[in-house]
């Protein structure tokens, strides 16, 4: 399913200072189909606001959403319509879990929407499998569960719905390297298996170049860029400094390698699996060549 | 400064958190104690200020017994905790009056307070934004006032426990600088963390897992230790990754170069 938005702008009327301020600025983009979508930038950069706007949990004040062609219009009474098949994973999740179990937590969505019980009980085994946990977790209560485990069940909770496009934000702050991996992955393979679309929020510049296939990148609520993460980070060093974003891991070693040969090397991608083999190439090549 | 003796400590019901912990912290260190969710790390900075107590062996601070009711006032004085969650620290109004509030609880003389929390503030770099309200600040805004708060207490001892881990790139660069500065003038410091990157700073660095010390040393010396680092369910900084490919074809680069520019270029040029 492909989202698409149009000279969005999104205004904050703050009743305590009584004034007005302009979050999002004309922002136009597409997100394709099946695609692995991240968006960066500075706390504060309208990153969260515009992950609310394209669920539709948030209406803008100018401009338009269309999913696959199809313009989404407010209901009958004016009011916001959150589209079923955008699924939005806040940030910190975990604080919104209330049930006394796994499977209730899972169930909520679904019972208000009318499911019968056994279809929910058989969607939940389902997802819990996709998050990484096992059917063992769904009687258990959320609150003995790990940060890591919380953050499962509630992604889980979201999938439940069968969103078409998952949007998640931060998805992994506090949580230790291989907790952060292992999410990540989970998540790549339900994008594989239903050609979802997953929109990810994060200031992780290397798992950006892991799994996205574009970036967008927001600057005092205006979007700066959208495009693939090597020419990006190779190309736009400066301007992301400027923003006060870091590159990643990979296009740092990249930018070196670059300095000293006064060459770029040609890599796939900006993966570490597909830098390095190339890298270490070279810097073997030139000891050799010393020796 | 602050020893720990041979601790261990269980929630009810659960295994050992802790087992069997010694180390010491000597004045004017900076020691960072690292290792993944649910390896203890936390506990650790509980117990230091006595808000839990060992189950079995001692905790010392300056020689003071936590399990003596009498002492944990002194204790607690000494030490200031800096918690993960920024959000849950800030309780005032406004930035000025944050900082204040915790002298008013010691009862300091209130003709030279307001001296004190500027001061305070001052050092985080947060003066500018006395009269802010918290809500308005980022976060790694909210962290650095919650540290100028517990600077006017006049700590011998700050623990950040996990302090970074919610901020983004640009808030954990302001507090690990804050770190280093403090920690230059004269503050023992103990970093609890899971980012490798962050222990460069630090004069020793202690691996736990499941409750248990792995390794202790400089942070260079940690660092050569990639095995026990992903045993240990923490991420080798990217340099490192590219050091150790380098060394299985009998490359060695010197110790002291941690960063990916510095390697690429000894790679280059030396001989």
């Amino acid at each position: 399913m492909e989202l698409a938005l149009e000279h969005i702008q999104y205004d904050y009327y703050s009743p305590a200072t009584r004034e007005v301020k302009q979050v999002l600025t004309d922002i136009s983009c597409t997100i394709p189909s099946g695609a692995w979508v991240s968006i960066i930038g500075q706390t504060g950069s309208g990153k969260s606001t515009l992950a609310k706007v394209m669920q539709g949990l948030l209406w803008p004040t100018v401009g338009q959403n269309t999913m696959d062609g199809k313009l989404i219009k407010p209901n009958k009474k004016g009011k916001p319509t959150i589209s079923p098949d955008v699924g939005l994973v806040f940030q910190y999740p975990e604080h919104q879990l209330f049930e006394t179990t796994v499977l209730k937590e899972l169930a909520f969505g679904p019972r208000n929407r009318g499911w019968y019980k056994d279809a929910i009980v058989n969607k939940a085994q389902q997802v819990i499998d996709l998050v990484g946990l096992d059917a063992s977790y769904l009687e258990k209560s959320p609150l003995h569960l790990s940060g890591g485990e919380k953050r499962r069940v509630a992604i889980a909770s979201v999938l439940m719905l069968e969103p078409k496009i998952l949007i998640l934000d931060e998805p992994t702050a506090g949580l230790d390297p291989l907790g952060r991996q292992s999410i990540l992955q989970n998540i790549e393979e339900w994008r594989r298996q239903g050609n979802h679309t997953v929109i990810l929020i994060t200031h992780q510049m290397n798992d950006v170049v892991e799994y996205a296939e574009e970036v967008i990148v927001l600057h005092k609520g205006k979007l700066q860029f959208q495009m693939n993460p090597m020419s990006l980070f190779l190309d736009k060093r400066e301007e992301l400094q400027s923003m006060g974003l870091d590159i990643p891991d990979t296009a740092k070693l990249l930018l070196a390698i670059e300095k000293v040969t006064g060459q770029r090397i040609q890599v796939a991608s900006l993966k570490e699996l597909d830098v390095m083999p190339q890298v270490l190439t070279l810097l073997k090549g030139r000891r050799y060549q010393y020796d | 400064m602050l020893c720990f003796e041979d601790v261990s400590f269980s929630y009810p019901n659960k295994k050992h958190v802790i087992q069997k912990l010694s180390f010491q912290i000597e004045k004017g260190e900076f020691v960072a104690i690292v290792g993944p969710n649910g390896s203890g790390k936390s506990t650790i900075s509980k117990l230091a200020d006595g808000l839990i107590l060992p189950k079995k062996g001692r905790v010392l601070f300056q020689g003071l017994d936590t399990k003596q009711k009498e002492n944990l006032a002194i204790i607690r004085k000494s030490i200031g905790i800096i918690f993960q969650n920024p959000e849950e620290q800030l309780i005032t109004t406004n930035v000025f009056d944050e900082v204040i509030f915790g002298l008013e609880n010691i009862a300091y003389p209130p003709s030279e307070m307001v001296e004190r929390a500027e001061a305070a503030l001052e050092k985080v770099g947060m003066l500018p934004f006395r009269e802010t309200e918290p809500h308005k600040l980022s976060g790694g805004q909210k962290q650095r006032v919650a540290i100028a708060a517990i600077l006017a207490m006049e700590p011998k001892l700050i623990i950040f426990d996990e302090s970074t881990s919610m901020l983004d790139p640009d808030g954990r660069h302001q507090i690990i600088s804050i770190m280093r500065q403090l920690h230059n003038e004269g503050i023992t410091i103990l970093h609890i963390t899971h980012h490798m990157d962050e222990v460069l700073s630090a004069t020793k660095v202690i691996v736990i897992n499941q409750g248990q010390i792995v390794s202790t040393g400089t942070p260079l010396e940690i660092f050569h230790k990639p095995q026990m680092l992903i045993d240990c369910r923490l991420e080798l900084p990217f340099a490192l990754k590219l050091k150790m490919q380098m060394q299985q074809e009998e490359v060695e680069v010197p110790m002291h170069i941690t960063d990916i520019e510095g390697m690429v270029e000894y790679l280059w040029n030396s001989r």
